[in-house]
């Protein structure tokens, strides 16, 4: 069973946080909007801190087959964005993407590829954007990179990752969207290396007291 | 014939914006990373360019220094997903010309082109 706790951050960056992971989620939802040109919009938001054992089992069964577009988030801050999709919501992705009737992508060939890795490099930026401007750092991704294989073996290369950072525990953002008013089988996360958390919250910490001194 | 270098790691993004120009009677040259687009600068000549940021071999800013490098006066846009304040501040410093955010209408790419162009 999964084990997760809420995040233990200092509290003035605890308290700014979770507003500021709603406005990356929204602008997230609005660039996949804006690819797609459907009605794409977050159903959920929700932060909590995962043992990294347990990160295989975060996005559900983890034997299920699923599409992943993956990008790092650069040093010094590091961390990984992952929006993963099943693979009939890929293929139908696809067809929006490329203006196509529905069902017309029935596999994923390098156009195909790259339209995808594309969704989640502008979705993970415009995410990424949000923090960083409110935190006032700079939290550059690296190119996307598609992987079409089984959740939790994809995830489970994200945790040994995360594990040279010697951390036991997994900050997880995880958004899940609606498109046109319907569930949709997408989700998004973000893990942020300790670093990136740190560096987050201080910016929201200093960009309070500024606040407080402008007053 | 005005043509336009388009540099982005994603051919999704090259074959839309590629087309759209060719569409409006531009010549287009694609480079799938930054390392590539100083190379097809230096053999083509363009006399616009389009630029990623996030790619491999060289990004996007690093591609960007190197042109100008070549030529001073070369004209150069970015367009890019990474739109964080930062970033854009550094590509203009940088000598860029202007910033397209993604995902972005077509309208916005043939209006930075134009505007390139001027």
């Amino acid at each position: 069973m999964l084990e997760s706790r809420p995040v233990d951050l200092p509290a003035a960056g605890a308290a700014g946080l979770a507003p500021m992971m709603r406005d990356g989620a929204l602008r997230a939802a609005g660039a996949l909007s804006e690819m797609s040109g459907r009605c794409i919009e977050t159903r959920s938001i929700s932060l909590r801190a995962v043992p990294l054992a347990d990160l295989p089992l975060v996005a559900g069964d983890p034997e299920r087959p699923v599409v992943a577009v993956h990008l790092g988030v650069q040093e010094p801050h590091g961390g990984h964005i992952l929006l993963a999709l099943s693979e009939q919501m890929a293929l139908r992705l696809v067809d929006m993407l490329l203006a196509q009737p529905a069902g017309t992508t029935t596999s994923l060939d390098e156009m195909e590829v790259s339209a995808l890795a594309e969704t989640g490099n502008v979705a993970g930026a415009a995410f990424l954007t949000a923090l960083a401007d409110r935190a006032r750092v700079i939290l550059p991704p690296t190119p996307p990179l598609v992987f079409h294989e089984m959740c939790g073996a994809i995830l489970q290369t994200l945790a040994a990752e995360l594990a040279l950072s010697e951390q036991r525990d997994a900050v997880v953002v995880e958004t899940e969207f609606t498109c046109d008013d319907e569930s949709v089988d997408v989700a998004f996360f973000l893990f942020p290396a300790p670093e990136m958390v740190r560096a987050v919250a201080s910016g929201l910490v200093e960009g309070s007291d500024d606040a407080c001194s402008r007053d | 014939m005005t043509t336009i270098l388009i540099a982005d790691d994603a051919a999704f993004m090259r074959m839309r914006c590629g087309r759209m120009l060719a569409d409006h009677g531009f010549t287009v040259v694609e480079a799938e990373n930054g390392r590539d687009a100083v190379a097809k600068y230096q053999e083509h000549r363009p006399d616009a360019v389009l630029l990623d940021i996030t790619m491999p071999e060289l990004d996007g800013l690093g591609a960007l220094r190197a042109i100008r490098d070549i030529d001073p006066d070369a004209r150069v846009g970015m367009v890019t997903a990474l739109g964080q304040q930062a970033v854009v501040v550094e590509a203009l410093q940088a000598g860029a010309r202007d910033f397209v955010v993604k995902p972005f209408q077509a309208d916005r790419v043939l209006e930075s082109v134009q505007k390139l162009l001027r």
